[in-house]
């Protein structure tokens, strides 16, 4: 009897054991409520570094058909691109079209953190210093300008929503209060360059590295102001060039009158002539004592933390700390460098670029000085397939493949690998074919022929894969990873650091906004408007040239300071941005064909020569042309079928 | 005279024998219409009234009243008339003595045999003594020994006379007798886990019966929920599969040798790569499924693919509403998994073991060096470009130049055959209060690659011991667990297989210059050479040590007869250890001999991975039994806690190597990450089981889940679920009009369960943060970004399955003709989605997951067998099932469609999965002058580059424009799919002392992708796959392609080209996505049994030598042979999967 007792509470302690309703709390191990997140400076900290993370920056990781922040696998996809292959500067060895960027950028899950953010700070104003308060509020007004930017910029007119409206969202009901509509172009640019206000009125003048010298300080809240108005000011003058219509201009929201245009110039040049004036930045090294310092300098400028720059994005070898690298020196070295990945060589900057540099001549005219391809002066000859030139035509014969670059303007040298330029320690020869001594064509082709000379030369300069960094691979699409165009790129690229062959091997600075910029900037500002000071406009353009080595001066006229941009900023993800806002994309591409240079080896001389070929890039030109068409200025708008906003014109 | 005298002596003798076997007869229906009465009572009492009757109307009137049966002759009785006789409760005797007192006539009595006949007379003689023969025999005592199939005795097996409660049970020899044994009885011998017997007595005394152990039958007894059920009784959709139907097929997985042989369980093995079970297994479409090891939801399906099948007993599959008393993670249906216990009797020691080697099914082969350059050269002029080779390279390859050599990539780095081995010892056997079980076994799985990195080893133990502590009082205790150690190449298996299958076999894997010095190759600029070497590459171990262990008392209420309680405590635990070491190492061009690139880095990564599961339990079982009308209550509260630990650290090291252990790494490169989870789930449940006379049945349960996952108001959900069955075969006018019908059961049920999904802590709002949103405000200073929460969903839930099923069993003639057959439906209400329409894109807050899209699966599973016996020698046994499931979206969450076309082209509401959309083929062109009429490939090349043999595709919509949008859906997809229809054949025989089993299993609706460019496609990389060689092309090698005039072979493939834009040769048709249909001899095994006498000569119980092979051969498109239609294409359907294994091994089975 006692042992059944025994059992029974035995049996109702097993049954018991499940028997209380607390049994399935558990606290979610990998959350932070917010309390927990604003009870400390850190917390804090961590919300602004999130924010920073999500602004747009066109750096390294911005993959102009997929997104910024792209990385690894899901970031590239196959597509390895640049904004900068998307105009007249450079292209992609294995092809890249001409056309509107098509990530679809639609930040407002980040507006909505940096509204957060707002909300965040406001519960913790108590808490911490007023000074630090009012830098944290002016941090996110500069994120939150950055990110409607870049909406006006492929949008035009947005919704503009600065709060969050979490609490406004009621489940079940038709949400018709969150429908906010577009607002028009004008009114977006403006509520831009108001953020910019209030980001400067408390960001700090400088960085101490107690805060973090990545985060922005008053010059970059400027220096976005100068270029977002200079963009607005643009569009306002240029729109006439590319008009549309529909819905969406007839609501103003893409286009802006050309009487608008004068204040967006003149906010674009107050917010530049405070930087020259009042930052204390300077252009890095601007009195070089030759032009190959100048080159030197101009490389470094872009490897090395100076007072030129007004913001910039940190990176760390993204091998060591995931998803904090770039790729850039896996990508883009020449094949002879490749540091060990399967897709290298990409970076092809253009012979229409090539040629715009000028050499030194310096008789102040400031003119862009061709490659000299022909005896005959015909520069204006240009073959759309190698494979097919008469050979007897008066090419220029050089003993070196470098010889006809030599001359070349500084940033050239900076910017572009040449061909037969020493890289890494290594000769990089881009050779597009031979000639054989019999005349026979060996072109974009692998073979080898001997020389009269009794040597054996290769139609790609070299023997094995590893041995030259041009043309093969042509057509192959993916697997392009040779220079189509003759030229490979440099600016960025580093020369004195090996990285393992992984993507985000690379940890190079990316400068975002650098006073070159802001130079330039305010001599377009004033040019285009006739409002600024002239003769400070013109000084900036040749303090610029100075900077490169040359020693005249030149006018100040509109095709000049163009002509510098060009120069000054290639390959930095400008060109398609001032492409857009000027509205010269479908002028400038129009069934057009972008430019490679072909080196060909002649052996037909006892000592072989060189001939350089002008050709169409072979992609360009196997697609018939590449065209923008004037309803590209604008992106569609994503997702209409969930926000009912106006769509922008030809969608 | 004689002779008449002679005659009439015949025609007595005659008649008397008739009369004798007439009477025997007689007796004997007597015998049996007496039914079991084993003795007639002579007391028995009547009422008889007679009036002026004569004798043979009484005898006629006792007869009619009692079971008595009299033997007389009628002419002589009618000298006993004018009788009257008033009896009231008389025995017959008294009766009988009344009537013939004084009459010269007597009457003797056997049991309830009467003879009448005159005084002194013979007559009847020999009736008396076949009487008293029969009754005697019926009295009989009857013995003899019950042994396993192994002939090894078996104790405790209940013997009872049929239909009565008479019996005992074999004693520890496996002996029993039992007395007063009626020869028209019929012995029932059953034992657990046995297949039950009948034996009719007749006239033997010795009877030895040798039971064999449990296959599926009427008889059986099957695992399913917390408990078992004797299958006539299950009214639910259950199938069960046993021990030696598991083993017929042997491979290291587990799942691969249940494929096929159970309707309505679909698998696809997608690799055969060592130490991976990754295979898709799902019952009926469901996905997977959960799995119950030994009454405890254990770990997922790649855990019970690495079970030792000796240790498996039987694997029960629930399908439909009998799974749902699983509740909350039982909506895919349920795999039972019942191991191996002890039982009484002596010690029995076991081994079975294979050693065999294995090769792959399939295998792309590449062309040599020599002919890939003409290939080459031929894809070139086929797209108007100049050769790519000129020909004095053509030439040096032809030649085999040095430096110009072919190096043939899959021959050096791949074995044709390998090694595989299976082990395994156990012990079983038990004393009348302890049974226990044991085993060890060991497996070993080698990989194709050359360098022998690719390895799986693993050892698995069990121990179980069943103590009855008291009579009423059962321990179970279990301990099982599993060692495995898998060594791969650093790099997945697909980044080594890539570059043999793609790379250039004009190179080799080291420079000309120099052997030590690796190249690097194109495409991929990798060295499979290096890779899958341990000493250049590095490498990746995983070592698992997984454990679970039982502890379960059970104890049988002495005071209310039928109530059980069990109490069940179960500790799992996971230790999941892997290693990575990564080399660098220089890699460098073929040619010069220059230094290329460095290829990989220096570095070790260690991660260290903790689970584990606490599972507590108690339960209730109360039967009872009314009037045939059973019952059978079950009651359960459980609750499971599990918890996992994450470590992972990982350093360089520079120039020194040392040991692969993190500490000799350089510390300023350390980097580490971890995390911990728990988790809760409970539940209580009840179950009835009812059934009448076996006949009506019916299953209702209730459970009450409740999981950790969701907001306290969400946590807890309810899921019933009801089984009814009617076996029509127990119908009389059934089993009376059609005898041959041995079983017809029909069986409806209809149940719902759930499936515990969705982010856990939805419902609280919190910040979290990752590297991926990370900022540095400072030089190498990473601050991790706080990622802001979304919109939480308060609501979230489980998903609610429903599950239907009807059914029919049928068995006729005895196993002749078996089979079943069942419909069966499941919708899911409740699955997981985003929503997306109800704000606007502008909102900025992610959504939530909620509980919003809904799907439907549904189907056919048929079963049927078939046994029989040629002669004496010969008895098999065929088996074939298959099963057809489709899954249909009902509601799916998506943005508006732009237009009906948007909806037909890319919804997939209302619509059933597994159909992909493809340009319709329409044969090929033949010839360049029908691209004149051909609609266009359009852009500005129009049809300028299409060749004859280029396929002809279907303008679909008229516009004379081949583009994307005249695809339809006109084909089965292909990719991570588990093929819809299933199908298995399973012949299972044996002759005398050998035995054959043979497994047919296929599947069919799917298409397997290898058009993928960039590997398989020609002229992307510097190899070309034979196949490719059966091709369009010129007829003559110089041929001019483009023009109309050259003459063409036709081939299989278009004509090779670079690139196939502009051309259709590219697109989707069956050429490049075929039906991947296929059927294959999975497993045939040839066992033989060393004769009994000559096994125990050499010491053992019973011995058997088989031979057995696995994946056999294919019937399958030819162009699928090369690659497997089972294997799955995997990432990015590249098809560069391991290859599946075809085996043949040689093994024993040992008993002593």
């Amino acid at each position: 009897m006692n042992r059944k007792f025994l059992y029974i509470i035995g049996l109702s302690l097993v049954l018991s054991i499940t028997n209380c309703t607390d049994m399935l709390e558990l606290e979610p191990l990998d959350k932070v409520s917010s309390e927990q997140l604003l009870s400390s400076q850190g917390g804090i900290k961590t919300l602004l570094a999130r924010i920073y993370n999500r602004m747009p920056v066109e750096d390294f990781n911005y993959v102009p058909n997929s997104g910024f922040n792209r990385r690894g696998w899901s970031g590239i996809g196959g597509s390895i691109l640049m904004t900068s292959f998307y105009t007249d500067e450079s292209y992609r060895s294995d092809g890249t079209g001409i056309g509107p960027v098509t990530n679809h950028y639609w930040p407002y899950d980040d507006i909505r953190e940096v509204n957060l953010f707002f909300e965040s700070l406001e519960q913790v104003k108590e808490t911490m210093r007023e000074s630090q308060y009012l830098q944290l509020k002016s941090e996110a007004h500069f994120i939150r300008a950055y990110m409607y930017f870049a909406l006006a910029k492929r949008y035009g007119g947005v919704p503009i929503i600065d709060r969050v409206l979490d609490s406004e969202y009621v489940p079940g009901s038709d949400n018709s209060n969150l429908y906010i509509p577009r607002s028009t172009e004008k009114a977006t640019w403006e509520f831009i360059l108001n953020e910019c206000d209030l980001a400067i009125e408390n960001l700090p003048e400088t960085l101490s590295s107690e805060d973090g010298i990545y985060r922005a300080s008053k010059w970059a809240a400027y220096g976005l102001k100068s270029r977002a108005a200079l963009f607005a000011a643009s569009v306002a003058k240029y729109w006439e060039n590319a008009p549309l219509t529909g819905e969406a201009v007839n609501q103003n929201l893409v286009g802006m009158n050309s009487s608008d245009a004068s204040f967006f110039y003149q906010a674009c040049l107050d917010a530049s002539a405070t930087i020259i004036n009042n930052s204390g930045k300077s252009l890095y090294m601007p009195n070089p004592a030759t032009p190959q310092d100048a080159a030197n300098n101009f490389y470094n400028l872009f490897l090395t933390d100076n007072n030129e720059i007004l913001f910039k994005k940190h990176f760390l070898d993204g091998t060591v700390v995931a998803n904090q690298g770039h790729s850039f020196d896996v990508f883009y070295n020449p094949a002879q460098t490749n540091p060990g990945f399967h897709k290298f060589g990409r970076f092809n900057p253009t012979l229409d670029i090539v040629d715009i540099f000028e050499n030194y001549t310096d008789n102040g005219l400031g003119e862009s000085a061709k490659i000299i391809t022909r005896e005959d002066g015909n520069e204006d000859y240009t073959i759309a397939n190698p494979t097919e030139i008469d050979i007897n035509l008066p090419f220029k014969k050089y003993d070196n493949l470098i010889d006809p670059f030599l001359d070349k303007d500084a940033r050239m040298w900076a910017s572009i690998i040449v061909p037969g330029s020493d890289w890494k320690g290594v000769r990089i020869i881009i050779q597009g074919g031979l000639i054989k001594s019999t005349g026979e064509k060996l072109i974009y082709t692998d073979g080898s022929a001997t020389g009269l000379d009794g040597n054996t030369y290769y139609s790609y300069g070299g023997e094995g894969i590893t041995s030259y960094s041009g043309f093969r691979g042509l057509g192959q699409g993916d697997d392009a990873n040779y220079t189509s165009s003759g030229f490979s790129i440099k600016k960025y690229l580093r020369e004195g650091v090996s990285v393992i062959g992984q993507m985000e091997s690379s940890d190079t600075d990316w400068i975002d906004i650098r006073l070159a910029e802001i130079y330039l900037n305010y001599a377009e500002a004033t040019v285009e408007s006739g409002q600024g000071d002239l003769t400070l406009a013109a000084k900036l353009i040749n303090d610029l040239r100075r900077r490169a080595g040359h020693q005249d001066n030149i006018p100040l006229t509109l095709e000049n300071v163009l002509k510098e941009r060009r120069i000054e900023l290639a390959f930095e993800g400008k060109r398609y941005w001032d492409l857009v806002r000027r509205r010269d994309f479908h002028q400038l591409f129009a069934q057009t064909r972008r430019k490679a240079l072909i080196p060909i080896l002649d052996l037909r001389d006892e000592n072989p020569k060189y001939i350089f070929v002008r050709a169409n890039n072979y992609n360009d030109e196997n697609a018939g042309g590449r065209t923008f068409q004037p309803y590209m200025y604008y992106l569609p708008i994503p997702g209409r079928n969930t926000n009912d906003l106006v769509e922008n014109p030809q969608y | 005279m004689e002779n008449l005298k002679n005659q009439a002596g015949f025609n007595r003798l005659l008649k008397k024998l008739l009369l004798k076997m007439k009477l025997t007869l007689t007796i004997f229906l007597f015998c049996l219409a007496g039914a079991a009465a084993s003795t007639y009572s002579q007391n028995t009492r009547l009422d008889i009234k007679l009036e002026n009757g004569n004798m043979v109307e009484l005898i006629k009137q006792i007869e009619a009243k009692s079971e008595f049966m009299f033997y007389y002759q009628k002419d002589e009785l009618s000298e006993l008339d004018d009788l009257t006789v008033e009896a009231n409760n008389a025995t017959v005797m008294e009766i009988l003595d009344q009537v013939t007192k004084g009459t010269g006539f007597d009457y003797t009595v056997i049991e309830r045999y009467i003879v009448v006949r005159k005084v002194g007379d013979d007559f009847g003689n020999d009736f008396l003594a076949t009487a008293r023969e029969n009754i005697a025999a019926q009295q009989r005592a009857v013995s003899g020994r019950v042994t396993d199939s192994g002939n090894q005795p078996l104790p405790g097996v209940t013997v009872v006379i049929k239909g009565t409660t008479q019996g005992t049970v074999t004693n520890a020899d496996g002996d029993y007798t039992l007395t007063n044994v009626p020869d028209d009885a019929t012995l029932v011998f059953s034992f657990v886990g046995m297949r039950t017997q009948e034996v009719v007595v007749g006239n033997q005394t010795n009877i030895n019966v040798s039971m064999e152990e449990e296959t599926i039958g009427i008889e059986e007894v099957v695992a399913i929920g917390y408990g078992v059920q004797r299958k006539e009784t299950l009214s639910g959709s259950v199938s069960a599969i046993q021990s030696e139907e598991i083993i017929s097929t042997k491979s290291e997985n587990l799942i691969n040798n249940i494929q096929g042989k159970v309707p309505g369980l679909q698998i696809r093995q997608r690799t055969g790569e060592p130490g991976v079970f990754d295979n898709l297994v799902s019952i009926r479409g469901y996905g997977n499924p959960l799995i119950v090891i030994d009454g405890v939801t254990r770990d997922g399906v790649s855990e019970f693919a690495q079970l030792n099948p000796d240790d498996v007993e039987s694997i029960s599959i629930l399908k439909d509403a009998s799974a749902a008393i699983y509740g909350m993670n039982a909506a895919n249906g349920v795999i039972i998994v019942t191991t191996k216990k002890g039982k009484r009797g002596e010690m029995s020691v076991s081994y079975s073991g294979l050693y065999g080697i294995k090769g792959a099914t399939g295998l792309e082969q590449t062309v040599d060096a020599y002919t890939y350059r003409l290939m080459r050269n031929e894809m070139d002029k086929n797209i108007r470009n100049a050769p790519y080779y000129s020909e004095e390279i053509l030439e040096k390859y032809r030649l085999g130049e040095p430096g110009y050599t072919d190096t043939d990539w899959i021959d050096l780095c791949l074995y044709d055959w390998v090694s595989q081995q299976q082990h395994t010892v156990s012990v079983r056997g038990g004393s009348e209060k302890v049974r226990y079980f044991s085993s060890l076994g060991y497996t070993e799985d080698n990989g194709l690659l050359k360098s022998d990195i690719q390895k799986y080893r693993r050892y698995n133990f069990r121990s179980t011991t069943t103590a009855d502590l008291s009579d009423n009082l059962e321990l179970n205790v279990s301990v099982s667990g599993r060692f495995s150690e898998q060594q791969q190449p650093r790099n997945d298996f697909l980044w080594v297989f890539k570059p043999i299958m793609v790379n250039d076999r004009g190179q080799n894997y080291h420079t000309i210059a120099n052997e030590e010095h690796m190249t690097a190759l194109p495409p991929e600029n990798t060295n499979p050479y290096a890779m899958m070497h341990e000493e250049w590459d590095g490498y990746r171990r995983n070592n698992v040590f997984q454990y679970q262990s039982t502890l379960e008392i059970i104890y049988k209420t002495p005071f209310i007869e039928g109530l059980k309680a069990t109490g069940l405590a179960a500790y799992d635990g996971n230790i999941d250890n892997s290693a990575r070491l990564q080399k660098a190492y220089g890699l460098y061009d073929y040619y010069t001999d220059q230094r290329q690139t460095t290829y990989g880095s220096d570095r070790y990564q260690s991660t260290m991975f903790l689970y584990n599961r606490l599972h507590l339990r108690g339960q209730l079982d109360y039967n009872l039994s009314v009037n045939e009308h059973n019952f059978n209550f079950l009651a359960v509260t459980e609750l499971t806690r599990t918890r996992s630990d994450r470590l992972q650290g990982e350093r360089y090291y520079s120039d020194l190597y040392t040991h692969d252990i993190i500490d000799q790494g350089s510390s300023t490169t350390a980097t580490n990450s971890g995390y911990r989870r728990f988790g809760i789930l409970a539940a209580y449940l009840a179950r009835v089981n009812y059934d009448y006379k076996s006949k009506y049945l019916l299953e209702a349960v209730a459970r009450y889940d409740g999981s950790y996952r969701y907001a306290p108001a969400q946590r807890w959900a309810f899921f019933p679920s009801i089984s009814l069955g009617w076996r029509i075969s127990e119908e009389s006018f059934i089993s009376e009009n059609l005898p041959f019908i041995d079983n017809l059961k029909l069986r409806v049920s209809y149940g719902e369960s759930g499936r515990d999904v969705g982010n856990a802590f939805e419902y609280i709002a919190g910040y979290s943060g990752s590297s991926a949103s990370a900022y540095a405000f400072n030089p190498g200073e990473l601050t991790v970004g706080m990622t802001a929460p979304g919109v939480v969903n308060e609501n979230l839930t489980w998903i609610t399955s429903e599950t239907s099923n009807i059914g029919i069993d049928f068995d006729f003639w005895n196993g002749k003709f078996g089979g079943a057959i069942d419909v069966f439906q499941r919708k899911n209400t409740g699955l997981l989605a985003t929503r997306i329409q109800s704000v606007p894109n502008t909102f900025g807050a992610s959504f939530p997951q909620e509980n919003i899209d809904s799907d439907l699966n549904h189907g056919i599973e048929i079963m049927f067998s078939h046994r029989g016996k040629i002669g004496s020698d010969i008895s098999y046994k065929v088996s074939a099932n298959t099963t057809y499931s489709r899954l249909k979206r009902l509601h799916v969450e998506r943005a508006e469609f732009n237009s009906s076309w948007d909806r037909w082209r890319n919804g997939n509401e209302n619509r059933y999965t597994g159909r992909m959309l493809n340009h319709e083929y329409d044969g090929r062109y033949t010839s360049l002058e029908q691209y004149e009429t051909a609609p266009l490939m359009g852009g500005t090349q129009g049809n300028s580059r299409m060749l004859p043999g280029s396929f002809a595709i279907i303008d679909m919509d008229g516009n004379g424009i081949i583009n994307n949008d005249d695809r339809t859906y006109n084909h089965w997809s292909f990719g991570n799919i588990n093929p819809p229809l299933q199908y298995g054949l399973t012949l299972a025989g044996t002759y005398k002392t050998f035995d054959l089993n043979v497994l047919l299993q296929g599947a069919a609706l799917y298409t397997i992708n290898f058009r993928n460019n960039d590997i398989w496609g020609y002229g992307r990389y510097p190899s070309l796959h034979e196949r490719f060689l059966d091709r369009w092309h010129t007829k003559n090698p110089e041929g001019d392609p483009y023009d109309p005039t050259t003459e063409w072979i036709e081939g299989y493939y278009p004509a090779l080209r670079t690139n196939t834009s502009n051309t259709t040769d590219g697109m989707r048709v069956d050429v490049w996505t075929p039906p991947a249909t296929y059927l294959r001899l999975k497993s045939v095994e040839v066992g033989y049994n060393l004769p009994q006498g000559f096994a125990r000569k050499i010491g053992m119980k019973n011995a058997r030598l088989f031979l057995n092979g696995f994946n056999l051969y294919t019937f399958t498109r030819k162009e699928l042979k090369q690659i497997d239609p089972e294997k799955q294409e995997y990432d990015w359907d590249a098809n560069l999967t391991y290859p599946l294994m075809k085996s043949f091994n040689l093994g024993l089975n040992l008993n002593f």
